[in-house]
C-alpha cells in the first residue's frame, strides 16, 4: 500500500457545517487515497461520511485544513475528481447516452460539441459499466441500478484520477450490488484510479476493499487493511454489533435445546449442515451421543445415528423427534 | 427533417398572418407590397407595412421569447410547472411598466420603448430573484409554484390599484395592454423586442451547457465544472430580460412560456438544451403567430384578447403536464 502513489490527501482537515450553527462532524483528518485501488469508507448513519465526501470533492468548503490533489500539472478539479452522489437524479427526458456525454463537459467549449476523442472516452465508460444494452432508453425508463450504473458510466467519462461514490448500492439487489463493487475494484486496478467508496455494506466491503476508512466515535477516521480492522476488534467497538460475529462472519446462535450434537463431514455440504444445526438451537461439539455425518457418494445425504436422511429438513425433523 | 418542417411551418403561418384580416387582400398583391411595386389598392400597403407584418413579427418574436424564457425558468426551478406568467415574472414587469409610466406622467422620467424596456426587466428580475429565495427556503415544488401564483395574483392587484387611480386616458391604454395585445407595436418598439430576443438567445446558447448539466442537480453540475454562482446570475437575466420585453410591449401573455418546452420537449423527444433552444424558438413563434391567426375570428373583423386564445391552447397543456406527473422530466 505504502508503495502506491498517493492521488489525494488531507492535512489537518475538519467538516462540517457553519450555518445554522457550527457543527463539526469529523475533524483533524490525515488522510491519503493511493492509486490503484479501492477504499471503502464506513461509519454509523449520519457521523459525517457524505460531507467528507462532498469536501473532498470541493463542493462543500472544509471548517478548517485542507484537501490536496496530487496532480501532475494542476488543473481545474473537474478534471481531477469525479463524484457519484446520492442526490436523486430526476426523471429526465434523456439518454442514459446523453448524461454519460455530460461527463465529458469540463473539457468541452460552450457549444458543447464532442470530438473523435470524446466519442471514443464515452464508448469506453459504457463498455466498463455494461450500460450498452439500455445506452439509448430514457433515463425515466431505468430502473435504479441502471441509473446508478449510468452514473458511473458518466464519472468515468470525466476521466478523473479520482472517483468518490456515495452508497452507489443504496436500494439496488445483491446482484446488482455485487456487480457494481466488483466493477469499481476493477477500474481501480486496471486504470490506476483511486476509488472512494462510501457505503453500509460491510460483508461487500470487507471482501472488495483493498483499504477501510472508518469514521470513529471521536470524530476521527481510522483507516486500516479490512481483515486487520476486523481481528483487532475495531470494528466491533464501532459497530457494536448486536447477535453477529464479524470474526467468523455469521450471526451468533444459542443452542437453547441443550441437546449436543457431533457432526462429520467436509466442505460446503459440512459448513450449510452446521448452519442448520445451529439456527434450529443444535450446539455442535467434538464428543456427544447424537452422531450426524454427511455423506458424499454419488448422492448427497446424512446419517443421523444411522437413519438416512435426504434433506437437512428431513434431518432437523429427526433430531426434533429424538430430543423431544 | 424536422427543423425544415418547423421552419417551413413558421414561414407559411407569417404569410398566412398576412394575407388574413378584416379586408381581403388577394396573394398577388400581398408579393408586390411585399416586393416594393405599387398593388392595385395603394391603401393595401399601408395595411401590410403597418398593421400585419408588425403584428406578423411581433408575434414570432413574443412567442420566441416567452417560450425560452419558460424553458429556462423550468430548467432553473428543475421544475415542469415553472414558466413566465405562473411563477410571477410577468406580473413583475407588468407593476414596473405601470410604475413607470405613471410616475413618468408626473415626473420627468425618460421616456421610449428602451426605458419601458428596462423598467419590465427590473420588474422581472425582481420577482425572479424573489422566487428563488422562496425556492431555496422551501425546497418544494409544488410550495413553490402556489408562492408564485400568489406573488402574481399579489402584483397584479397592485397593478390594478394603480390603473384605478391613473387619469382616464392611461386608464384606457392600461386595459388595452393588461389585456395582451400584438398588434400596436411600432417598428421601434419591434426592433427593441428583437434584440431582446437577440440577446436572450445567446445568452441562452452560451448557457447550453451549464443548462443540461443543471437538470442533474447543483451538486452534480459543479463537481462537472458548471460556475453555478454565474449560471444562476446570467439564466436569471436571460429569463427575466425576454419576460419583460414581451410584457413591455405587449402586455402579460399567458401560457405560452410554460406550455410551449413541454411541446417541444415531445416533439424533439429530448430535455436536451441543445436541441430545445433552438427548437423553443421556432415552436413558441409557431405557436404564437397560429393563436394570433385564430384570434383574428376568420371572416370577422373582430379580433379576440391573445391571452383567451393562449389559454384555451395551453391549459390543456398544462393540465397534461400534472396528469402525468409521474414522469416530470424537465
Amino acid at each position: 500500500m505504502s508503495n502506491k502513489a498517493v492521488l489525494l490527501q488531507t492535512r489537518s482537515l475538519s467538516v462540517g457545517y457553519e450555518k445554522p450553527q457550527k457543527q463539526v462532524l469529523l475533524e483533524n483528518l490525515h488522510l491519503a487515497l493511493p492509486a490503484g485501488s479501492l477504499v471503502c469508507f464506513m461509519g454509523p448513519n449520519g457521523i459525517g461520511k457524505s460531507t467528507l465526501l462532498r469536501t473532498l470533492a470541493g463542493l462543500q468548503k472544509p471548517l478548517s485544513g485542507e484537501v490536496i490533489l496530487s496532480a501532475e500539472k494542476p488543473g481545474p478539479t473537474e478534471t481531477f475528481v469525479s463524484v457519484v452522489l446520492t442526490d436523486r437524479t430526476p426523471a429526465l427526458y434523456l439518454t442514459a447516452e446523453e448524461v454519460i456525454a455530460f461527463g465529458r463537459y469540463p473539457y468541452l467549449n460552450w457549444l458543447a460539441q464532442l470530438s473523435a476523442h470524446d466519442r471514443n472516452v464515452i464508448e469506453q465508460a459504457i463498455a466498463t459499466t455494461h450500460v450498452a444494452a439500455f445506452r439509448h432508453r430514457k433515463m425515466f425508463e431505468l430502473s435504479d441500478g441502471q441509473i446508478q450504473l449510468t452514473m458511473i458510466a458518466r464519472a468515468l467519462a470525466q476521466e478523473t484520477p479520482v472517483m468518490l461514490l456515495d452508497e452507489p448500492t443504496a436500494h439496488l439487489d445483491l446482484n446488482n450490488r455485487v456487480e457494481i463493487m466488483n466493477m469499481l475494484r476493477e477500474i481501480a486496478r486496471q486504470q490506476g484510479k483511486a476509488v472512494l467508496v462510501a457505503t453500509h455494506e460491510l460483508d461487500l466491503a470487507l471482501q472488495t476493499a483493498d483499504l477501510i476508512w472508518l469514521a470513529g466515535e471521536q470524530r476521527n477516521v481510522l483507516t486500516g487493511f479490512p481483515e486487520d480492522l476486523v481481528l483487532n476488534g475495531v470494528f466491533d467497538t464501532i459497530f457494536r454489533f448486536k447477535g453477529f460475529d464479524l470474526k467468523t462472519g455469521k450471526i451468533q446462535h444459542n443452542p437453547w435445546r441443550n441437546v449436543p450434537v457431533t457432526l462429520t463431514g467436509e466442505g460446503a455440504e459440512y459448513l450449510w449442515t452446521k448452519n442448520a444445526l445451529e439456527r434450529n438451537g443444535y450446539g455442535v461439539q467434538a464428543e456427544s451421543s447424537i452422531l450426524v455425518e454427511v455423506k458424499r457418494s454419488h448422492e448427497l445425504m446424512w446419517l443421523v445415528n444411522g437413519q438416512a436422511c435426504h434433506s437437512l429438513e428431513e434431518v432437523i425433523t429427526v433430531l426434533n423427534r429424538n430430543s423431544c | 427533417m424536422r427543423w425544415w418542417l418547423l421552419s417551413l411551418l413558421v414561414i407559411l403561418l407569417v404569410v398566412a398572418h398576412l394575407l388574413s384580416g378584416s379586408v381581403f387582400i388577394p396573394p398577388a398583391g400581398v408579393l408586390k407590397i411585399i416586393t416594393g411595386k405599387v398593388p392595385e389598392q395603394p391603401a393595401w400597403a399601408d395595411l401590410i407595412w403597418l398593421y400585419r407584418l408588425p403584428k406578423a413579427l411581433t408575434a414570432l418574436l413574443a412567442g420566441s421569447a416567452l417560450s425560452l424564457s419558460g424553458l429556462f425558468m423550468q430548467t432553473y426551478f428543475r421544475n415542469p410547472l415553472a414558466g413566465p406568467d405562473v411563477l410571477g415574472l410577468s406580473a413583475g414587469a407588468s407593476l414596473f411598466v405601470a410604475l413607470f409610466i405613471m410616475t413618468g406622467s408626473v415626473l420627468p422620467l425618460p421616456s421610449g420603448s428602451a426605458s419601458v424596456l428596462i423598467a419590465a426587466f427590473a420588474g422581472s428580475a425582481l420577482v425572479f430573484l424573489l422566487m428563488t429565495s422562496v425556492a431555496y427556503l422551501l425546497k418544494d415544488a409544488s410550495s413553490l409554484l402556489i408562492s408564485g401564483l400568489m406573488v402574481s395574483a399579489l402584483v397584479s392587484a397592485l397593478v390594478s390599484v394603480l390603473h384605478f387611480f391613473s387619469r382616464a386616458e392611461l386608464q384606457q391604454y392600461f386595459f388595452m395592454w393588461s389585456m395582451g395585445s400584438l398588434g400596436h407595436l411600432n417598428y421601434t418598439e419591434l426592433v427593441w423586442l428583437a434584440l431582446a430576443l437577440a440577446l436572450g438567445t445567446l445568452l441562452a446558447a452560451t448557457l447550453t451547457k451549464a443548462a443540461n448539466a443543471w437538470l442533474l442537480g447543483e451538486n452534480y453540475a459543479r463537481s462537472m465544472g458548471i460556475a453555478t454562482g454565474r449560471t444562476r446570475l446570467l439564466i436569471i437575466i436571460c429569463a427575466s430580460l425576454l419576460t419583460g420585453a414581451v410584457t413591455a410591449f405587449c402586455g402579460p401573455i399567458g401560457f405560452v412560456g410554460i406550455a410551449v418546452p413541454h411541446l417541444t420537449r415531445l416533439l424533439f423527444r429530448t430535455a436536451n438544451h441543445r436541441q430545445l433552444i433552438p427548437g423553443t424558438l421556432l415552436c413558441g413563434g409557431a405557436l404564437m403567430l397560429l393563436c394570433d391567426l385564430t384570434a383574428q375570428l376568420p371572416g370577422s373583423a373582430r379580433v379576440l384578447p391573445i391571452n383567451v386564445i393562449t389559454a384555451l391552447v395551453g391549459s390543456p397543456v398544462v393540465i397534461w403536464v400534472i396528469m402525468r406527473n409521474k414522469k416530470t422530466w424537465v
